[in-house]
């Protein structure tokens, strides 16, 4: 099992490394910290309900950062490989082009992540200072975020096999906050709708990833109870469904391709 | 095919796609055979299909037509990189990474046990003269530096086939020695060694049969030795005034530098025959000599134009 898990493996830590020696984390998690710092300030001079403003800065940042990050660490990756040349060496070895996908996929997701939970700990350290409680829905909110980054950077990589890398992120990032924010709409808008544009806005409901289901930081916000286990449950199986069918498209694509 | 052939490639014919529905036929028919324990040269110009024929080698590129096998197996198989060590054209590696860092991923890949990476990433940095700068990042060294790396990760496992493509591009005159010198020793041990190059004076003093390629074809195919026979002048100097007559046939004229000529032939008939024609328009041979011949001369004949 550790024999054939260790190339990927291998290719994963490499992505991991360059990453982090590039300082590509770094400039979100700072500019994400001076941000929910900034907001945690206006708590210290007394405000009231500004406890709902701080949680509500916090988690856009955690959000917004973490996508971006995600989004263009993820876009450059094969694109980059392919470019520099870089793949040649790795490729002229003995592994096949599904666990060099593979390796790729682990290193940016488990990048995003990191960051996703440095974002988590910093506001949860933030809140802790402030006094301000979180109860289990924090947690749930900390794991969907994790999950939706195995979900982003499977659907990242898969295009950027596709599109330009410019194209990419563009799509990617368009996609990612456009789900986040417009999804509900759909639902609004449906009982106004028939014919074709009721049928269209149904099948865009259903084949869209919904991104807006892994985001539960207005529960958070608001102070909900932590969610059922089996909601949390069919979250986990719907973004392994989705990353799944985009790794299969993205490998498929990859051994395919002359390089 | 003979159990001995490493590489075997069968009518190989790689197309591009171009721009406006347009496609390039980067090889075209191309068919040749490796035997163990050689060391082929494949020379020829700028997209004459020297890379592509590799990067198929490789399984980067999928055959348009035709076949290419490595070790019987097909070409780009696992199980054919299993024993194939590979140098990139133009060698780039992680650019955050140390040389060390990147040889011990490689070895990795290369399926080397974690038990023995230390010591043979240590004893491949030292062959290849990158001990004391193998904890810096790549982004500070050279482009030799890197070719140096590029080594270092092909020679990796002691594969028993070396596929090197332009080997020794960008390097400097000691860098190219050493090169040499892990080359010869890799041919020493019976290894195979498949490279191509530029460098037409490194192919003449490693390789023991060139490949000749020109526009995805092979031109010629010869062992090195029948090469440098043909590559052979017989050259006369002779001292007076050339006659207006026309020169035997098999003659060309490479210098005159009063009152001294200098012509070339290929054979000792010819040189006769010009021999007994110069003494009988008066003129005084002064010296006979051969001349070993260039193989950049040779190829540039041969192709018809300059190899770049």
């Amino acid at each position: 099992m550790w024999k054939n898990i260790r190339k990927p493996v291998t290719i994963a830590r490499v992505t991991v490394l360059e990453s982090i020696r590039r300082k590509d984390p770094y400039v979100v998690l700072i500019l994400g910290a001076a941000m929910v710092l900034g907001a945690g300030l206006f708590s210290r001079f007394g405000v009231e309900g500004l406890e709902k403003f701080v949680k509500d800065v916090g988690f856009t940042v955690t959000t917004v950062f973490s996508i971006v990050i995600c989004v263009v660490a993820t876009a450059r990756q094969l694109p980059a490989e392919i470019q520099n040349r870089t793949l040649y060496p790795s490729l002229g070895k003995p592994i096949s082009r599904t666990s060099f996908y593979f390796g790729k996929y682990l290193g940016v997701s488990l990048m995003s992540c990191a960051v996703v939970v440095a974002f988590f700990v910093l506001l949860r350290v933030l809140l802790l200072v402030f006094g301000i409680p979180v109860g289990g829905v924090f947690y749930q909110a900390l794991y969907l975020r994790v999950l939706s980054m195995w979900f982003i950077a499977a659907g990242v990589l898969c295009l950027s096999l596709f599109l330009t890398h410019a194209a990419n992120v563009t799509i990617s990032l368009l996609a990612c906050m456009g789900m986040q924010l417009f999804a509900h709409s759909i639902l609004y808008i449906h009982d106004e709708l028939t014919g074709v544009s009721l049928r269209l806005a149904e099948a865009l409901y259903w084949m869209a990833p919904h991104l807006e289901l892994f985001d539960l930081s207005k529960k958070v916000i608001h102070g909900w109870p932590p969610i059922p286990m089996w909601v949390l449950g069919g979250m986990t199986l719907y973004g392994i469904v989705y990353a799944a069918v985009f790794f299969a498209v993205g490998c498929v694509r990859f051994r395919r391709m002359a390089l | 095919m003979d159990t001995k052939s490493v590489i075997g490639i069968s009518d190989l014919t790689v197309v591009y796609k171009a721009a406006r529905g347009k496609s390039i036929e980067a090889v075209s028919g191309l068919t040749l055979e490796v035997e163990e324990g050689e060391v082929v040269g494949f020379v020829g110009p700028n997209g004459a299909g020297k890379t592509t024929t590799i990067k198929v080698l490789m399984g980067f590129l999928f055959p348009t037509k035709g076949k290419a096998s490595v070790f019987g197996l097909e070409a780009g198989s696992v199980e054919a990189r299993r024993r194939t060590g590979f140098l990139p054209e133009v060698a780039v590696y992680y650019p955050f990474l140390t040389a060390r860092e990147t040889l011990a991923s490689y070895a990795t890949l290369q399926e080397i046990p974690a038990s023995d990476h230390d010591r043979i990433v240590s004893q491949l940095i030292e062959k290849v003269g990158l001990a004391g700068r193998d904890r810096e990042p790549l982004r500070n060294f050279s482009k030799g530096m890197l070719q140096r790396v590029g080594l270092a990760q092909a020679i990796m496992g002691d594969p028993d086939l070396l596929i090197l493509d332009e080997v020794t591009s960008g390097l400097d005159p000691v860098a190219r020695r050493d090169v040499r010198e892990i080359l010869l020793e890799f041919k020493s041990r019976g290894k195979t060694v498949f490279f191509s190059s530029h460098e037409l004076s490194e192919v003449t003093l490693v390789c023991d049969r060139v490949i000749l390629l020109d526009e995805g074809k092979v031109l010629e195919e010869r062992a090195l030795d029948e090469l440098r026979k043909s590559m052979r002048k017989l050259v006369t100097v002779a001292k007076g005034t050339l006659p207006a007559s026309a020169l035997p046939d098999g003659v060309t004229l490479r210098s005159v530098n009063e009152p001294y000529v200098t012509l070339v032939t290929n054979t000792e008939s010819a040189q006769e025959e010009l021999r007994k024609q110069l003494q009988a328009s008066g003129l005084e041979i002064v010296e006979t000599f051969q001349d070993s011949g260039s193989l950049e001369d040779y190829f540039v004949n041969t192709i018809g134009h300059k190899v770049t």
